[in-house]
């Protein structure tokens, strides 16, 4: 009776869980340890606590989406279980995320290297489309690389069934800077192309080593857009005006991007310009990027496990040694996930310099000023019903600060059983 | 998603009435096993007492008894998603879940209805027509009886999805009748006087085939199919669907099997739905009293243990802390 097996199956005490590696979107991440396979695992603990409406929405969609798509290019969830009133969720583990990749100066990109990451990026956006799902929030931080350099998309938390013709859906989703203008204009009838606008920035950010279209807000976004690609015309986007929210903007004329991207090829100048289509109907499918020339022509994508990553993803073990290593290496700008951020990037040595102990939010925001405090009250993600917590996505980008010592051995204790792990190495102090 | 690689496909389908069966079986006889092994911790104090908390065997349900009430509040969760004037896919979800869990809990051991409410408020989130638990309840206590405290809900939510294993996504027939109805290769051969006439008939049948197991051995598109061929009443209509259904899917006879079967599914549920279950309704509610009793008492137990153990620990760390607060002291001055 495999049915009856399956249901009853303890599955806590499969898994053993080591330290904290990251604190996602709704839930705590730990690296951990499939005793069965031996596969090392990030096994993310769903925030409960005080919620009135019981698990999040995002939790949720996360699980329905995943639970069902299975791709090399996307993050594999292993498992999904119940233990003492928390719901845990399983992944496959995943070293580092593309955020990190393109912000490491000392990596150096080829043109054949961008090829590899936009390739496999493409492959996951297309298996997602394909079985009819939006992932409705692709960002550099979404794309996690592993080791053996994998290249998977992940946060579903977004993520939307589609295909139903009378759905209309909420344009309040993906993170301001990669979203397409047709969201900003509000519409709530929209298909795959969306993701395809992300894409378009992440190629670009790739290329750049920066955010291509960092807007403050979404009237900026839609000012950003139009001066880095000049205002559409009718005969581009012949349906913009109908759109709830549009606004005529000044007449820029189209920049040649060819003089944007100065070291990109013609194909990919044309590709990069297929995904930033104004029209949403006319903007080039994930299926057609693939196999668009710029794939096929030389040079060749960068085979996965040849692709360049940060020197740090080696180096976590010894680092997560030292905290003060730590603190200081890994902490990266929290780049708020789904709310507009500031373009001001923090200076790396001002966090540093900052010290061990006084590094937390308010630090940060008071070295980036009070842009970040703007963005942080104005959430972009009002997505139908809840604001989710303004953190980064899981895995990792931001090192969690551990906690004053007291809420961070309650939360330890509280599933201290679970997974009979080895308790994290508590980061005590001495009081001098 | 292809429906031959989806949870659904995968953990919920099954090649044969008989394994529904079994799984019906084994699962009623181990709830049961686990009411009449139970034993209060705490002493009776009076011989009142001690026999009202006893389940006899003849209290209990057996599969057959357990399948009838099921069925019965099968169709109450579709008459609730109406009432509540939700959309088709959130009806559709929230009774394929329902079914799922019954499929591998006993309601003997489980609230019923409290389970089904679940259900429904999962299917609202799962299906992307969320509403506020607060919201929800007020709804529920507008078209029903009953009382809800929104806590037990909370509580069931997650008992209920580990029930489906976290499998949230349903491929149910209403959507592929929206589909076939849709497609004019099929409906231009009917002999019907309009698409919406002929959506609206299949719609109830797919209603009707709820309350069957057909959606764990059939894919919902022959479900689909099925309804519709069992509302066009003339030959022609019937032998072209048939046709289409050559066309479109090869292997005729298989479907046509298919087909037939489903029909006659919902022609026994129809008549298990006009079975009097009075009488098993009423040995329900006595047993689920004290089951509920039972359980209250099981837990109260559980929660005393866990406190016990939890008070133990916080002492056992506050010594800890204390030892090495000393040794850093030692330490510091050493």
């Amino acid at each position: 009776m495999q049915f009856i097996q399956q249901i009853t199956e303890n599955k806590h005490e499969r898994y053993t869980r080591s330290h904290q590696i990251g604190e996602g979107t709704f839930g705590v991440v730990y690296k951990g340890l499939d005793t069965k396979t031996g596969q090392t695992v990030a096994v993310k603990k769903i925030k409960m606590g005080k919620l009135e409406n019981g698990i999040s929405f995002s939790a949720v969609r996360e699980i329905k989406v995943l639970q069902e798509l299975k791709h090399p290019n996307i993050i594999d969830l292993v498992d999904v279980f119940l233990y003492k009133s928390n719901v845990y969720l399983v992944y496959e583990y995943m070293d580092t995320d593309l955020y990190e990749v393109i912000r490491d100066q000392s990596l150096l990109l080829s043109t054949a290297d961008v090829k590899g990451y936009m390739k496999y990026i493409l492959e996951g956006v297309e298996a997602c489309h394909h079985n009819w799902v939006l992932h409705r929030d692709l960002k550099p931080s979404n794309v996690l690389v592993s080791r053996n350099n994998d290249v998977k998309l992940a946060d579903f938390g977004l993520a939307k069934v589609f295909g139903s013709p009378d759905k209309r859906y909420s344009p309040q989703c993906i993170t301001l800077w990669y979203k397409p203008p047709e969201l900003l204009y509000g519409a709530n009838l929209y298909g795959p192309t969306v993701d395809m606008w992300s894409i378009g920035c992440i190629f670009a950010e790739l290329m750049l080593r920066r955010p291509f279209l960092p807007g403050n807000n979404d009237l900026d976004q839609l000012g950003k857009i139009f001066q880095g690609l000049g205002t559409p015309t009718d005969s581009d986007w012949p349906d913009m005006r109908s759109l709830p929210n549009f606004i005529e903007f000044d007449e820029v004329p189209k920049p040649n991007l060819k003089q944007v991207f100065t070291a990109a090829t013609p194909d990919a100048i044309d590709l990069i310009s297929k995904m930033f289509t104004f029209d949403p109907n006319k903007r080039i499918t994930a299926k057609e990027a693939l196999s668009h020339p710029y794939f096929s022509n030389q040079p060749k994508p960068t085979a996965p496990h040849d692709l360049p990553l940060p020197k740090k993803v080696f180096e976590t073990e010894s680092a997560s040694a030292s905290k003060t290593i730590v603190a200081s290496t890994t902490l990266t700008v929290p780049q708020p996930s789904r709310v507009s951020s500031t373009s001001k990037v923090l200076n790396f040595d001002d966090i540093s310099n900052a010290g061990d102990d006084s590094l937390n939010l308010s630090t940060i925001s008071a070295l980036s000023g009070s842009t970040l405090n703007e963005s942080l009250n104005h959430s972009h993600l009002v997505d139908d019903v809840e604001v989710p917590d303004i953190g980064t996505p899981f895995p990792y980008s931001v090192e969690k600060r551990r906690r004053s010592e007291d809420g961070d051995e309650e939360m330890e204790n509280e599933d201290n059983e679970f997974m009979n792990g080895e308790r994290p190495p508590v980061r005590r102090k001495l009081a001098m | 998603m292809p429906f031959n690689k989806s949870s659904q496909y995968k953990f919920w389908f099954f090649d044969k009435e008989e394994k529904l069966l079994e799984i019906r079986k084994a699962i009623n006889s181990s709830a049961t096993d686990r009411i009449l092994s139970y034993k209060s911790a705490s002493p009776p104090k009076e011989g009142k007492k001690k026999k009202k908390d006893r389940v006899k065997q003849d209290d209990l349900l057996s599969v057959d008894d357990e399948y009838l009430i099921l069925i019965k509040n099968i169709q109450k969760a579709s008459l609730l998603c109406m009432r509540f004037n939700f959309p088709l896919h959130v009806e559709a979800s929230a009774i394929m879940f329902f079914k799922r869990f019954f499929l591998g809990h006993s309601i003997m051991e489980y609230d019923i209805s409290k389970i089904m409410l679940t259900c429904i408020y999962i299917s609202c989130k799962a299906e992307d027509y969320y509403q506020d638990l607060s919201h929800f309840l007020a709804k529920v206590q507008e078209v029903t009886t009953a009382e809800v405290d929104p806590k037990e809900i909370l509580k069931l939510e997650l008992v209920v999805l580990q029930g489906l294993q976290f499998h949230m996504l349903v491929y149910h027939p209403y959507r592929s009748v929206f589909a076939f109805v849709h497609d004019p290769e099929l409906t231009k051969s009917l002999r019907i006087s309009s698409v919406n006439e002929i959506y609206e008939a299949s719609k109830l049948i797919v209603r009707q085939s709820f309350l069957t197991d057909a959606s764990f051995l059939f894919p919902p598109g022959l479900i689909a199919l099925s309804s519709l061929h069992q509302c066009v009443v003339d030959d022609s209509s019937q032998q072209s669907i048939l046709r289409y259904v050559q066309a479109k899917f090869g292997h005729q006879e298989q479907v046509t099997n298919s087909l037939n079967t489903i029909a006659n599914m919902l022609q026994e549920s129809k008549t298990k739905m006009g079975v009097d279950t009075s009488v098993i309704e009423k040995k329900f509610v006595k047993l689920r009293k004290i089951v509920s009793n039972q359980q209250k008492e099981t837990e109260k137990e559980n929660n005393k243990i866990a406190e016990k153990k939890e008070q133990e620990r916080r002492d056992k760390k506050t010594e800890e802390r204390s030892i090495k607060e000393e040794q850093d002291t030692k330490n510091l001055l050493g």
